[in-house]
């Protein structure tokens, strides 16, 4: 039975052209996640070259003064891109990797964004991951609308009722040839991404295969759950695209409206105000006062000496942190508010395969929002790293000139990747439950048993 | 002749409202609207309001600085956060991915941060749920469901004899078809526009202004352009089909393809054909420029020594200690001065090949007029590329004015003499600081936007004539008989 349904199925010349075509634009969809990782990893050298360079330039001239030449010495911090990133560009492109700051006040210059055109942003990537979410189940809509009606617009389904034991063995059998070739597809396309990107197996790969995979199936098992309503060709088309139309655009957008319009972020804008205010208004205060709050934090330093008169590095630098120490608040609360958003997006995406799917594989590619955030809080960390290393050489005024500047090298931001193998089956359940219905229907629907 | 297509037109919108489907699409469409205004409004006021009492804080904040040195004023700095158009409300354009809000101080030009995007979990990239979304995406969709068989299930059931018996031409016939069509839409868009319109009355300490009225009138009729289109277009196909299921299909084709995947590859396309430089190379060669003109961090840098020997020519001294006005304050107005005007020469090329990357997408709008719809209707509501760049460059200029005023106080009112340790004397008066104003931030005025659309606009143009022409060759080359 087999060839002959691979015969008909090539025989339309419509499946054929649309499988050819996911191929092409899939391959496309590849190309253009490796220019993505060529300019990134363009960059990451770009800045570790141009580090070298601007302390070279500022030692020049700025090398009397420990604390001058801190004021505009810049560290860079990097959040490597992961090779899959080519596949799901997430948030990437709008959040930054790389940061460039330094050991001034930090809420002041980590939120710094890209330069990026943002038309483009709002068209988006096209990447895998959208070719997956909303191209290959059209061509499965393609494939599989007309697998019941066109036997029937054709007559021969009442022939097939005579000959053949069972419909539904019948009906699966056929949908079974365009399952095995768009998952054919799909395989070619992660043999072509992992080689041509260079993407190591890691289990976030075999994640990202899975998952997808998954994802896939559960269109097929959706397109058997409106075929199992025996409509004509029409109905069956037109309800398919409704289904995709609902998954893959309208139920994400009204989400997101949702959510955006339920956790407006004012505390970013009041971090950005507290930071200013509290760093540049400690000019016109005593500064006696500004460095008991810091020394209160950094107990460490009490013993350095500083000058009641003029100006003072010690002092300049406390006022520098105390901008940092009177955003903290509002920073923690824009942070959970960040973390609301993801929180509560994840769980919608419980129910909703297309935002799942989107959602898991920015995790697996490290390029979700959660991701960011992480990187947000390591760079905190590799700031304070940095001050804790030069605190005591400015506020000791350190010749600049003996201190190793070769090893001032950009760093790197390592977060691990801790999406579990259960994440990645979990669209499975979409699968089986659909597929039930569909196939529970199909069993049972009186009219045509 | 009239009274025929009067006929016909009257016939099939009849035919159209004896069918389940109608109102089960106009229900879920009312749903929908209602859902995407409610939201979109909720947010626009929610964050109009926010960046207002925002503003106002900064303001604050800024007046209550005591007495002291102009140049920390300059350093102060301020913001520039972004205000919304009242009629963005309706189309959300770019606006979710553009910054909201830019720190504004002497010798540097900050990035626009927090943009929605920036706080979004990824889940805004797969669509955002707007009226003018529902207008452009799901409209034209409803549209070919309800026209798709206008004419071709008439060509299979034999009634197209029928009604040319009854003396109907061809191009009557089309035209009758794609009128009732139109009309049939406008059921829908129609309520979408009263929507807009009641939100943006009731919107609270809106923006509203001069330009708002004729900017929502000829959103009106671009998509009454746009839908006339969709309309003429149906009823083509449906009238060159054997049969409505081939129209259905072709039209959900031609639909997949202009609405959902030509856009996004074509805006690929322009950023592969202009390739935009990263934000380290565009510093770094803003940077160089500037150290090419003058280096402030070198001491004998020749062009502000040249600055300094100007300054004692023209008041006849030979040291900074004998000048009547503050050096520092001439050579900080002289260095600001440079640096911005080589930043936003850097700036105006970085903005034109972002242009030129739009662009290929806004040509694409003679072929695709989904791209043609969008590119205006965002550009009329306010939120397009153009009016975020407006933005820019209206909180640059506020940036610039700020340091330049401080440096001009500075200038006059500082004394070169250095004080003694502890003393005031460099500080000056604060209400000089109170009288430097707030930003102001204006909205593009229509004429300018209407300029900067030209490719869209004409578009639109073109394919109200191509429709016409398409219209009359069809019906001339259409045999009713042919059924």
């Amino acid at each position: 039975m087999f060839p002959l349904f691979i015969k008909q199925f090539f025989r339309n010349r419509i499946a054929t052209f649309s499988l050819l075509l996911l191929f092409v634009i899939g391959i496309i969809s590849i190309s253009i996640g490796k220019k993505f990782l060529v300019q990134q990893q363009a960059a990451i050298a770009e800045t570790a070259q141009h580090q070298q360079q601007h302390i070279d330039r500022l030692l020049k001239y700025e090398n009397k003064e420990f604390g001058l030449l801190m004021y505009y010495l810049k560290f860079a911090y990097i959040n490597p891109t992961n090779n899959l990133a080519g596949l799901a560009i997430g948030q990437r492109d709008i959040n930054s990797s790389i940061q460039a700051n330094t050991i001034r006040g930090l809420e002041g210059q980590k939120y710094d964004t890209d330069l990026r055109n943002p038309f483009q942003l709002m068209m988006g990537n096209f990447d895998l991951s959208f070719v997956i979410l909303y191209l290959f189940p059209l061509v499965i809509i393609v494939l599989c609308y007309n697998l019941y009606s066109e036997e029937k617009e054709n007559g021969t389904w009442a022939l097939l009722k005579t000959q053949s034991k069972s419909t539904t063995t019948y009906l699966l059998q056929k949908m079974a040839v365009p399952y095995v070739f768009v998952l054919t597809v799909l395989a070619l396309l992660y043999v072509t991404a992992a080689v041509w990107l260079q993407i190591p197996i890691t289990n976030a790969f075999v994640n990202f295969m899975v998952s997808n995979s998954l994802y896939i199936s559960c269109w097929f098992a959706i397109a058997l759950l409106v075929i199992s309503f025996y409509k004509s060709s029409a109905v069956n088309a037109v309800s398919l695209l409704s289904v995709w139309l609902l998954l893959t655009l309208l139920l994400p957008g009204a989400i997101n409206n949702y959510i955006t319009q339920k956790y407006t972020v004012p505390e970013a804008l009041s971090t950005m105000m507290k930071q200013r205010d509290g760093y540049h208004k400690k000019w016109d205060i005593p500064k006696d006062s500004t460095l008991q709050l810091f020394f209160k934090e950094y107990p460490q330093y009490k013993n350095y000496e500083w000058k009641e008169d003029g100006f003072d590095w010690l002092w300049y630098y406390a006022m520098q942190h105390m901008g940092d120490a009177d955003a903290k608040r509002d920073k923690d609360l824009f942070m959970q508010k960040l973390q609301q958003r993801e929180k509560e997006s994840n769980q919608f995406s419980y129910w909703l395969p297309t935002l799942y799917t989107q959602q898991l594989n920015t995790q697996l590619a490290q390029t979700s929002l959660q991701n960011h955030l992480q990187f947000l809080d390591s760079s905190a960390a590799y700031h304070q790293k940095l001050r804790f290393y030069f605190y005591p050489k400015i506020f000791t005024a350190a010749p600049v000139l003996k201190e190793d500047w070769t090893k001032q090298v950009p760093q790197y931001c390592y977060i691990k990747n801790e999406t579990g193998f259960t994440k990645s089956l979990y669209p499975a359940l979409f699968v089986l439950l659909i597929a039930a219905a569909g196939l529970w229907r199909l069993k049972n629907d009186v009219k045509y048993k | 002749m009239k009274v025929i297509t009067n006929t016909i037109v009257k016939q099939f919108i009849k035919n159209i409202f004896q069918q389940k489907i109608f109102y089960f699409l106009l229900g879920l469409f009312f749903v929908l609207l209602l859902y995407a205004a409610i939201t979109g409004n909720s947010y626009l006021t929610k964050q109009n309001a926010m960046q207002q009492q925002y503003q106002e804080l900064i303001r604050k904040s800024w007046e209550a600085n005591p007495d002291k040195h102009p140049h920390r004023m300059a350093h102060f700095g301020s913001f520039a956060l972004r205000i919304k158009h009242p009629l963005s409300v309706f189309d959300y354009g770019i606006d979710n991915y553009a910054g909201n809000a830019v720190y504004l101080e002497a010798h540097k030009q900050n990035t626009v941060n927090y943009s929605e995007a920036s706080f979004s979990t990824g889940m805004l990239r797969m669509g955002e749920l707007s009226i003018a979304m529902l207008l452009q995406i799901i409209l034209p969709l409803i549209i070919f469901f309800l026209g798709f068989s206008s004419i071709a299930a008439d060509k299979e059931n034999g009634t197209l004899k029928i009604i040319s018996s009854q003396g109907a031409s061809s191009f009557q016939l089309l035209t009758g078809r794609t009128i009732g069509l139109w009309l049939i839409s406008s059921l829908f868009f129609i309520p979408a526009f009263a929507v807009t319109g009641i939100l943006m009355l009731l919107q609270k300490n809106s923006h509203i202004n001069a330009d708002t009225l004729p900017r929502f009138l000829l959103t009106g009729l671009l998509y009454s352009i746009f839908y006339w289109v969709v309309a003429a277009f149906t009823v083509i196909v449906s009238a060159k089909s054997n049969t409505a299921k081939n129209a259905l299909i072709k039209l959900l084709g031609i639909w997949l393809l202009m609405a959902i995947v030509l856009p996004k590859i074509v805006q690929v396309a322009g950023n592969s054909i202009y390739t935009a430089p990263s934000k380290l190379s565009f510093e770094t060669a803003i940077e160089k420029d500037i150290v090419k003109q003058g280096d402030s961090h070198n001491p004998d840098d020749p062009f502000f020594k040249r600055v300094r020997d100007s300054v004692f020519k023209k008041y006849g001294v030979s040291s900074a200690d004998s000048l009547p006005v503050n050096m520092g304050g001439i050579v900080g107005y002289e260095g600001e001065r440079l640096s911005s005007e080589t930043y936003v020469k850097h700036y105006n090329d970085l903005t034109d090949l972002y242009r030129r990357q739009n662009a290929v997408s806004k040509w694409t709008g003679f072929i695709n007029p989904f791209m043609m719809l969008k590119h205006n209707s965002m550009a009329l509501s306010g939120s397009d590329f153009e009016s975020y760049i407006n933005f820019q460059q209206q909180a640059e200029l506020y940036r610039y004015s700020l340091a330049q005023r401080m440096n001009a106080l500075q200038t006059k009112y500082v004394s070169n003499a250095k004080p003694k340790e502890g003393s005031h004397a460099l500080h000056i008066d604060k209400e000089y600081f109170k009288a430097f104003p707030d930003f102001n931030y204006k909205f593009l005025v229509m004429q300018k936007t209407l300029h900067h659309e030209t490719i869209s606009v004409i578009a639109m143009l073109f394919w109200l004539l191509i429709s016409w022409v398409a219209l009359v060759y069809v019906s001339k080359t259409f045999k009713i008989i042919a059924a």
